[in-house]
């Protein structure tokens, strides 16, 4: 390896900066979007209330 | 003094804080919806920009250095690079961009993550 060579100095930064690790994609939340604010796939209203 | 602090912490983190009811549930899957079609854009065309690179790289380390088949390598490396300057001129700030969604995002879904959790447990 010459020190110097400009050609491959570039090439070693191209590929420095072209091959950063990239994490897979963040995959989108649950429940999908546009569903429809209201509706709520749990039962939300009364939950058993155990004695404490 | 007030610099450092914002300096610290992304816009993000002092807009969203822990979620406490079913609207702001709500509001907050919005918001990820809203900016998700982008950040999954920018991703996969980052994606496999990388991908194309990291081949080239895999296959010019492959060869040994001073041969014609290493500078052949080496000018195709630097003639896809400029062709993908050319075509995606903003793909350093598009880069950032999508980093910064994907923490932001990220960010989100945790909150709603951790809003779901304590519903189920209460």
């Amino acid at each position: 390896p010459v020190e110097g060579s400009g050609d491959a100095n570039c090439v070693d930064e191209i590929l420095k900066e072209m091959t950063q690790s990239w994490p897979p994609p963040l995959t989108a939340i649950h429940t999908p979007c546009k569903t429809e604010p209201s509706k709520f796939p749990f039962p939300t209203k009364e939950s058993h209330s155990f004695p404490s | 003094t007030n610099a450092v602090a914002s300096e610290e912490k992304p816009d993000y983190v002092l807009s969203y804080g822990p979620i406490m009811t079913l609207e702001q549930r709500e509001r907050y899957q919005e918001d990820f919806c809203a900016e998700y079609d982008e950040y999954k854009d920018l991703h996969s065309r980052i994606a496999t920009i990388t991908h194309m690179f990291v081949q080239l790289g895999s296959k010019i380390k492959s060869l040994p250095p001073g041969t014609r088949e290493y500078k052949i390598m080496e000018d195709q490396i630097l003639e896809k690079y400029s062709k993908y300057r050319k075509k995606f001129p903003g793909y350093r700030e598009e880069k950032k961009r999508c980093e910064y969604l994907h923490e932001k995002l990220s960010y989100i879904k945790q909150l709603i993550a951790d809003y779901e959790v304590s519903q189920a447990s209460s």
